[in-house]
């Protein structure tokens, strides 16, 4: 008996300590979590918005991928969070832009929504443009060709835009912009590079 | 180098020196974010990880009420469990006595060769017996209890 009471009480201290290194462990990876958010939150929200071309949508869809993203994959090593986290900030954009094209679709067909609303029909490449009338400090940091280099981006196919934008804002290497798509190296490289060229043809004497 | 290679290359470093230009034109644009969105961005950030501190702590809070109701169960029904065992009877008797009986008879060279010897004579060992009975007080055996019987201590001292 006496063996056995041995045993319980070092099984409970046994417990404890596991327990408590499981709280330091939890509380380093929540710091880690926290630093890795604070990184990649202006870059992601300047993603979707480039994306969506609306700020307040873009706003949802970033903080739609960080509660996911620590919902679901907060236990993955943290080196895979960034490629995950673009992974379903695209997800998120995709799913704000399906809505929008239900929605537009919809509204369409009632008969008491003119079409002069913003969201019925295909987006207007000056309507969806951006913000026209955005805050002073906006205004002022925003340049012609910056809005003309995003119009582009926005109208790029999906794949080339993504390609585009991870590797220009947030300067993933082409092996970490696989992985955040989806698919192979070679796809990433002419993605990009076909995104480059539509790019430059578009934007002419914008061209940055 | 063929011209083909030539205008290839001339492009090739067109798109980089533009794919440079456009990428940071728009990196400062991400630090240029106006003070309210990065505040709503540092909002949504903090929402995310209050969502799992409290799902942590609701995952603590269960392993905390539920962890010692099953260490003190597992306590009571180990002890229970030893208690129980050293009370009862022996498990299995049958088969454990069948073995033992097997194995002591083995173990008993004299019982065994006794078994063997084909031309033992039974009824001298009757007739000893049957005499060591005549021959007590009373007509029987005295059986005394402590393992000696009749006149003599053995019932083979008798008749010899």
């Amino acid at each position: 008996m006496r063996a056995f009471a041995t045993l319980l009480l070092d099984t409970a201290g046994y417990e404890a300590l596991e327990g408590t290194e499981l709280q330091d462990t939890r509380q380093n990876e929540s710091r880690l979590l926290a630093d890795f958010l604070a990184g990649v939150e202006r870059k992601g929200f300047r993603i979707a918005q480039i994306a969506l071309r609306h700020e307040e949508d873009a706003l949802d869809a970033v903080q739609d991928a960080m509660l996911r993203l620590v919902k679901g994959y907060a236990s993955r090593p943290a080196e895979e969070w960034r490629p995950l986290f673009y992974r379903i900030l695209e997800n998120c954009i995709r799913d704000m832009q399906r809505r929008r094209r239900t929605r537009a679709r919809v509204l369409a067909w009632l008969p008491w929504r003119g079409g002069d609303d913003e969201d019925a029909g295909e987006p207007d490449l000056i309507e969806s443009g951006p913000d026209p009338a955005p805050t002073p400090a906006v205004q002022a940091q925003t340049t012609q060709t910056l809005q003309a280099l995003e119009m582009a981006v926005a109208d790029l196919p999906a794949r080339q835009r993504q390609a585009f934008l991870l590797r220009s804002i947030e300067g993933l290497d082409v092996s970490a912009t696989a992985q955040a798509m989806g698919c192979t190296e070679g796809s990433v490289k002419t993605h990009y590079f076909r995104a480059l060229q539509v790019l430059r043809a578009r934007l002419g004497d914008f061209a940055p | 180098m063929n011209r083909q290679d030539e205008l290839e290359s001339e492009e090739q470093r067109v798109l980089d020196a533009f794919a440079r230009r456009a990428s940071a034109l728009l990196q400062a644009s991400v630090a240029d974010l106006d003070g309210a969105t990065r505040s709503r961005l540092t909002r949504a950030r903090f929402a995310a990880l209050e969502q799992r501190a409290r799902a942590t702590s609701h995952t603590a809070a269960l392993w905390q009420r539920w962890l010692p109701a099953g260490a003190i169960s597992a306590a009571v029904l180990s002890v229970l469990l030893v208690v129980g065992q050293s009370g009862s009877p022996p498990m299995l008797p049958a088969a454990n006595s069948g073995a033992a009986d097997d194995i002591e008879l083995l173990a008993d060279a004299d019982g065994l060769a006794l078994a063997q010897e084909q031309d033992v004579d039974y009824e001298f060992y009757e007739w000893a017996v049957g005499s060591a009975r005549d021959a007590a007080p009373g007509g029987t055996v005295n059986d005394t209890g402590n393992g000696s019987a009749g006149v003599g201590g053995s019932p083979l001292s008798v008749g010899t």
